[in-house]
């Protein structure tokens, strides 16, 4: 399913854009720093759909704008196990970064030995926040050509926005709802800590994770599968 | 279908992506009738006893505005309330008062409820409003995740005295009340630019 020297390509291609390493330094340098500083406050998890972000933005889109979309394809390469290796390349290299991210933070914070239960909490849900952000920019990226997928996500967190607000404003539940599943669609959210210390366990949670995670990949491969692309033109 | 192997479709990612979809709704279903539980660690105050308490405490009172329809005041609920350490903190520093839509057993009254929502003009959910003596109310309106909640609980409040403005946290607008504005305008000098 994986194919590796798309996988290896994939990881080559994010880490050699310097417009990528520089945002990936700037989420990073500032918050090791004011470690270093002495600036201790507890990490918590949130980096690892940043890293996703930055990482997986035209995951499918800008290969299909430049062309080389086409040039892989006309090989034996199941389209299926291209974005599939595409998703997995970006959701481990961005899991690696929200890890070490997290590792170093705990580091200069010398996190007691309680609050290393907290860190590896907030690992885990930086780890599934990066898997299902890359999943979501994946499926948005099958859409739409180039970095439009960002573009994309951003439209419609903020039309769930509106909705929620609207539908709190107007005290019309369902428009509230709308927003709420909207934006749990957009950005699958995980708070593992809050899922495994309710009573009983809330499987929703991880149920309705694994679900908006799963339909985005088949989503994707599906858009993939049935793509025209001319490979005469460099494009499609 | 698109012909060829390479073009063929993911279908057992199409048969888990299903069966997750049916069990999502399923558990959807089931857990809105038998919601999980947290350990609710807030000492909420019944509305009636709130006024007295915060005499006697000199502890400003945090008002959670809620609707058991509204989906973030959930989320509020479980990442806020259910935290230990938020949770010390509104207890050590607050009398909070959680005044649900429609009124809740042992804590608030419909007519209770209403009655606070019209006076502090609350028109969303969730709605934090602090009320104290010597600062006019300050009110946070949505939920932007816990951080924002307790960097307003924190000292986000007390900006609204500070500057006599209506400073914006994280997402959070924070508004002065419009009758204490008018009784501040009346009846204490000016703190600062407007």
């Amino acid at each position: 399913m994986i194919v590796r020297p798309i996988l290896r390509h994939t990881w080559l291609e994010v880490l050699r854009s310097p417009i990528r390493l520089t945002l990936v330094l700037l989420l990073l340098v500032p918050g090791w720093l004011f470690g270093l500083l002495g600036q201790h406050p507890q990490p918590t998890s949130g980096s690892g759909f940043w890293f996703a972000l930055i990482l997986g933005a035209g995951i499918i889109g800008r290969p299909a704008s430049n062309g080389t979309l086409a040039l892989v394809l006309s090989r034996p390469v199941p389209r299926v196990s291209y974005v599939i290796t595409r998703w997995f390349a970006v959701a481990t290299l961005a899991s690696g970064l929200a890890l070490l991210n997290l590792g170093v933070k705990g580091l200069l914070a010398q996190v007691s030995a309680g609050g290393w239960g907290h860190l590896g909490f907030a690992a885990a849900e930086d780890v599934l926040s990066a898997t299902a952000a890359a999943a979501v920019l994946t499926l948005l990226s099958s859409v739409v050509g180039g970095l439009g997928d960002v573009a994309l996500l951003a439209i419609l967190r903020i039309v769930a926005e509106i909705l929620q607000g609207l539908g709190g404003f107007l005290s019309k539940p369902a428009l509230s709802w709308m927003g709420y599943h909207l934006r749990d669609l957009l950005v699958p959210p995980l708070d593992l800590e809050t899922v495994f210390r309710s009573t009983p366990i809330s499987w929703l949670a991880i149920v309705a994770y694994l679900s908006t995670v799963t339909l985005c990949l088949a989503a994707a491969t599906e858009l993939m599968c049935r793509r025209e692309i001319s490979y005469a033109g460099g494009g499609d | 279908m698109a012909s060829g192997s390479v073009r063929a479709s993911a279908r057992w990612l199409w048969g888990a992506a299903i069966a997750l979809l049916a069990l999502r709704l399923a558990l959807g279903v089931y857990e809105s009738r038998f919601p999980p539980k947290l350990p609710d660690l807030v000492h909420w105050v019944p509305v009636a006893d709130a006024e007295k308490l915060s005499e006697d405490t000199l502890k400003p009172i945090l008002y959670v505005f809620s609707a058991t329809w509204c989906e973030p005041c959930k989320q509020l609920r479980w990442e806020v309330f259910a935290d230990a350490d938020s949770a010390e903190q509104i207890n050590r520093d607050f009398v909070p008062v959680y005044a649900l839509e429609g009124g809740e057993a042992g804590l608030s009254t419909e007519a209770e409820v209403e009655e606070l929502t019209r006076k502090y003009g609350v028109g969303s959910y969730p709605t934090l409003v602090v009320v104290s003596s010597d600062h006019p109310p300050a009110m946070a309106r949505g939920y932007s995740g816990k951080s924002a909640v307790g960097e307003f609980l924190a000292s986000g409040w007390r900006g609204a005295n500070t500057f006599g403005l209506a400073p914006t946290l994280k997402g959070f607008e924070i508004e002065i009340d419009k009758q204490k504005a008018r009784f501040l305008d009346g009846g204490l000098p000016d703190s600062g630019p407007r």
